[in-house]
């Protein structure tokens, strides 16, 4: 019977019901797609990174591709490109690694990989022996070269020379680097969709502005309504019902409300911010339950702040005097 | 069953009652007559226990209902009072068995056969699943008489029952209240209406918050038919 009463109460106030509910979505659409887009970001920025093929990029500035002979009693051709980071030097060198660490047995190699980085370099960008690695699509295991030589800030692959123009360093050890040591590749591209950060501050913005409104909104129609309201609370008196029973009533009532609201304004939220994202950074909303409970709790939240000047109507002695004859 | 004693009821320094005594018996229909606020509705709330009075004491089936709390009274209320309002006051949004079996709800558990039953005692069952709006005055009133006495109160209280109906609605009403006398009911009814006090027991009048005069109508009536 309560649910009855409850559902029958909200169809008979659809005129009212329906503005407010359309008011509280609208707010919560704006919220929720502010909320979708920060949630978003990360998969927005994953997902870019992934087409890049690598998690940290040494852009160079100056660097270019130079034949470069190394000095001693034997000579071995090694092609050499610099890069200037953060003023310090980056090189990919191609060479014979088997033949250069023949002619300098002094060099301490640890571990065994395809991808050779110096010492140096390695705790810059915090790589360490056999971190899986991968140089401009050469992928492998990393081994790290101690040689107390400038070869401790080099990238040492096997092979004839390349020319790079990016050299792409990929491991799965991103965690680890240090910004500054080089344009990590989540910064830049956090930079490329970092209007987004805007969007979702401005629907938060307008959102704020709109849940004012709409608790103007809500109260006022709550206002009109509240001389049928007293008069039903003064009946159920009559009756009988007590205090807690008209507020189960009340909380129901608005209970089922602001799911309603809540609910509207998921699909609504995840419409708009589907609409921004597809069109700005070609994926889909990342949508959670966290998401969904928090615009829950808002509509709660809202319609039971309403609703207490309903209960504290309803428990007004003097709700029934209105039903009197005289 | 009814015992008021000495009851003053005073609204922002208006005297609406003015120690106002008198009781009624069990299964007997007291009618209370006066002109528009005499105070005779004010009287029936407190009789009712919808409102405290400003001092004196209201008794109702043996409980002091006029020191009981506003919850206290609501309680008492669904389990031994009836009231049928003159606006009738049903709950809009509901169907006629509802507006019953909201009234089962508030006092135990609904039970939608005894409500129909109710309804059949006033000639409704027909009409258990129209809206109020649906419904004409007198079958309105008649709804909310049985919403009064689904839970078998022993008193049923009446605020001009029969002020917005026709004469055949209001003879049937009557006829419902008397017919629930009969069976152990006590009913108290204010009217202004003459005719409807000739189908109680016993009337007393009221004028100014004050008791003018108190008779066996009822007795008349018969003497006069007869």
């Amino acid at each position: 019977m309560l649910m009855k009463t409850v559902l029958s109460s909200i169809r008979y106030r659809a005129k009212l019901h329906i503005p407010m509910i359309l008011a509280v979505a609208l707010s919560l659409s704006l919220i929720g797609a502010s909320g979708i887009l920060q949630s978003s970001f990360d998969t927005v920025v994953e997902k870019e990174m992934r087409k890049y093929g690598a998690n940290v990029i040494l852009k160079p500035e100056n660097g270019e591709v130079e034949n470069a002979v190394y000095p001693g009693d034997e000579w071995i051709a090694v092609y050499v490109k610099t890069v200037r980071m953060d003023g310090s030097e980056i090189s990919l060198a191609v060479t014979d690694v088997e033949r250069l660490m023949q002619i300098n047995p002094a060099w301490v190699l640890r571990g065994e990989g395809e991808v050779i980085v110096g010492r140096e370099l390695a705790e810059r960008l915090g790589i360490e022996s056999g971190d899986a690695i991968e140089v401009n699509g050469v992928k492998g295991r990393a081994a790290i070269l101690d040689s107390g030589t400038e070869f401790d800030s080099f990238v040492i692959l096997n092979g004839m020379a390349e020319k790079a123009t990016m050299v792409l360093i990929r491991t799965d050890n991103s965690d680890r680097y240090r910004s500054g040591d080089a344009i990590i590749l989540e910064e830049m591209v956090r930079t490329k969709f970092s209007f987004l950060r805007g969007i979702e501050k401005l629907l938060l913005y307008i959102a704020g502005v709109s849940v004012v409104s709409s608790l103007i909104t809500i109260v006022n129609l709550s206002r009109a309504d509240a001389g049928k309201r007293r008069k039903e609370f003064g009946v159920m008196r009559a009756v009988g019902a007590d205090a807690k029973m008209i507020g189960k009533l009340i909380l129901a009532e608005f209970g089922i409300l602001a799911v309603i609201s809540a609910l509207l304004g998921a699909i609504f939220s995840v419409i708009l911010s589907w609409v921004i994202l597809a069109k700005t950074a070609g994926t889909l909303p990342d949508l959670s339950f966290e998401s969904l409970a928090t615009l829950i709790a808002l509509s709660t939240g809202a319609f039971y702040a309403v609703s207490l000047m309903y209960l504290v109507e309803s428990s007004r002695k003097e709700v029934v005097n209105e039903l009197g004859g005289e | 069953m009814i015992d008021v004693e000495n009851v003053v009821k005073r609204y922002n320094g208006f005297t609406a009652l003015n120690g106002v005594t008198f009781q009624v018996g069990e299964a007997e229909w007291l009618t209370i007559m006066g002109p528009s606020g005499s105070g005779k509705t004010t009287l029936l709330n407190l009789i009712a226990g919808l409102d405290t009075p400003t001092s004196g004491k209201v008794a109702v089936c043996n409980e002091i209902i006029s020191e009981m709390s506003h919850d206290e009274r609501a309680k008492f209320r669904r389990e031994n009072i009836g009231i049928v309002f003159q606006q009738f006051h049903l709950i809009p949004y509901l169907t006629a068995l509802e507006n019953v079996m909201l009234a089962q709800y508030i006092h135990s558990m609904p039970d939608r056969n005894e409500a129909l039953d109710a309804l059949r005692l006033v000639g409704l069952e027909s009409k258990a699943e129209n809206y109020p709006f649906q419904l004409s005055g007198g079958e309105q009133q008649r709804v909310a008489i049985a919403r009064a006495i689904i839970n078998d109160p022993a008193v049923i209280l009446a605020d001009e029952p029969t002020g917005n109906l026709d004469e055949e609605n209001e003879r049937i009403v009557l006829e419902i209240f008397e017919r629930l006398k009969n069976e152990g009911k006590t009913v108290v009814v204010v009217t202004h209406n003459p005719e409807v006090a000739e189908f109680g027991d016993r009337t007393i009048k009221i004028h100014h918050g004050e008791i003018v005069s108190g008779n066996n109508s009822r007795l008349t009536h018969f003497l006069q038919t007869d």
